[in-house]
Order: C-alpha cells, then structure tokens, then sequence
C-alpha cells in the first residue's frame, strides 16, 4: 500500500501518475528552474489530493489538476520575484535573463515575448501536451476558441522563435 | 468546396479536427498550393517547437532531505542557539520575567519549526506515494 492509501488516493494517483512528467515540464517552462518545478508539482500533488473530493469526475482531470499546478507556479514566481526585490543581484537577474542553454528555454524565452493569452494556450499544448478539451476546460474557454488563439498564437511565435534556433 | 479557415490548419496539424472535415481541408491543400505550403511550414515549425519543449520534461523526484528540509533543520539550529544564548550567555542573570519571555518565545520559535516541518513531510509524501 502507498502513503495516501485507501480507494480516493489510489484514484488519484492512477490519474496523476501518468501526466507527472508532462506536468514538470509544464511547471519548469514556467519557473525556469529545476528544483522550483519540483516544488510546484510536490504543493499542486498536495493541494489537488486536499481538492480532489470537489473534483468533477465529468472534466478532464488533467485540465483541473494543471490550473492548480498553474496556480502553484505563479505563487512561487511571485514570491521569487517579492524576495528578488529586496536584493540587487536578485533586479539584476529579473531585469536580463541568462541566455538559454536548452532548446526549452529559448522557446520559453520566446513565449515570454507573446500575450499572456497566447502564452498560456501555447505552454499548455507544447509543454503541457494538452488536448484542445483539456485546454479549454484549463482556460474556461470554448474549443474553437483555443482553435483560432492557438493558430495566431503560433503565428507570433513564429516570429520569434525559428528553424535555426537551438 | 467549403473554404478553409486558417486555423483549421492548426487544428489539422493537431489531430483535433473531425474526420469529415479533415477530409475536406486536405481535399483542399491538393487543389491549392498556397494552402499546402501554408501547412507545411506550420507543420515543420510545430515539429521544432515540439522537440524544444520535450526537452524540458523530466521525472519529478521525492527529496528525503530537500529544501524545505533544509529550511527546518536551520530553523531547528536557530532555536537551539536561541536557547543557548538565553540560557547561558554570561551577562544575563535569569529572572522570573525574562525566563517566562524566554520560554514564550522559544515556544513559538519551535511550534513554527515543527508545523514547517509538517508541511514539508506533507508535500514530500504526496510526490513519494504517487511514484510508489
């Protein structure tokens, strides 16, 4: 038997378990760092066991466990970003990112030049590996919605991010 | 023929659109060239965005000892000095006051420890028994 035990965790974790990497991946194109992304998806596991009684069987799971994971990103840039203004190496950091090393990082990089709107559904389907169903169930958006945001979204990135680069 | 909208070559190069009207809008890339060049270049852009974000995907893995361990056991440290210095420091001369601001304090101090602490064990056991 597991940690959590009995039928609703065993539930929770078959429906986890395999949207786990995906979801790091997601987290990491967010933070930007390796150990902040494990932070997050350790609070968003812990936050959507407490959640999961509230879960709605009828929505994908992984559309309501990403927007606590999302949520779980964004508090920790937050407060990243509280502490980084305190110090000034921390508004040196902010202000210039290092430039990218891994290919994710240049596209993360080139994200961060978009919309948020257009940011959002693109991190989903790429890092995320979202459905358009899942995605809109993630954005509280209609599926052609995601349709005509994700095709102009890519548009623009488009511009930003090439063939050529890393 | 019905006209293409552009972002059903998204959709297309998605798999999202239903299989009769994906029939239509590849009936239509064959009649025009544009078109078909249109969505190849999205599909060879999409493949190159895929392989970048693939690249940040990894397994998460539980910490035994992670940073918010860390954090507790330097939490438990600052206690202890605390403790040590009330107790011991050469220039104070306990009294019946301070022994009871003492005690209070280091209370508090210690009662965070142990709910960071919680937390933390909380948090880890959540990523453990997901990958058990």
């Amino acid at each position: 038997m597991n940690g959590l035990g009995g039928t609703h965790a065993g539930r929770y974790q078959r429906l986890l378990e395999p949207i786990l990497e995906q979801a790091a991946g997601y987290a990491l194109a967010i933070v930007r760092h390796r150990a902040d992304a494990e932070d997050a998806v350790q609070e968003a596991a812990t936050k959507g066991y407490q959640a999961f009684a509230r879960y709605d069987p009828g929505l994908p799971f992984k559309a309501w466990w990403f927007t606590i994971l999302r949520n779980c990103c964004r508090d920790l840039v937050r407060g990243r970003r509280r502490h980084a203004a305190t110090s000034l190496a921390g508004l040196a950091a902010e202000a210039q990112p290092p430039p990218a090393e891994e290919p994710w990082e240049a596209l993360a990089q080139a994200l961060d030049r978009l919309s948020p709107d257009h940011r959002e559904v693109l991190r989903l389907r790429y890092f995320g590996h979202c459905s358009y169903r899942e995605i809109a169930t993630a954005l509280s958006i209609p599926e052609g919605t995601v349709m005509s945001r994700l095709h102009g979204a890519r548009q623009r990135l488009a511009v930003f991010y090439r063939e050529e680069e890393p | 023929m019905n006209s293409v909208d552009p972002a059903e070559l998204s959709a297309l190069l998605d798999g999202e659109l239903p299989p009769d009207r994906a029939a239509q809008v590849r009936a239509a890339m064959e009649a025009d060239p544009g078109l078909r060049a249109e969505y190849e270049r999205l599909s060879r852009l999409d493949a190159v965005w895929s392989a970048a974000a693939a690249s940040a995907a990894f397994r998460p893995q539980p910490r035994a000892i992670g940073r918010l361990s860390l954090r507790f056991i330097a939490r438990v440290a600052c206690g202890l000095l605390a403790l040590l210095l009330v107790r011991f420091a050469p220039w104070f001369t306990p009294a019946p006051l301070s022994s009871l601001l003492a005690t209070a304090v280091l209370t508090m101090v210690l009662g965070w420890v142990l709910f960071r602490s919680m937390q933390a064990t909380a948090a880890n056991g959540a990523v453990v028994a997901v990958r058990s």
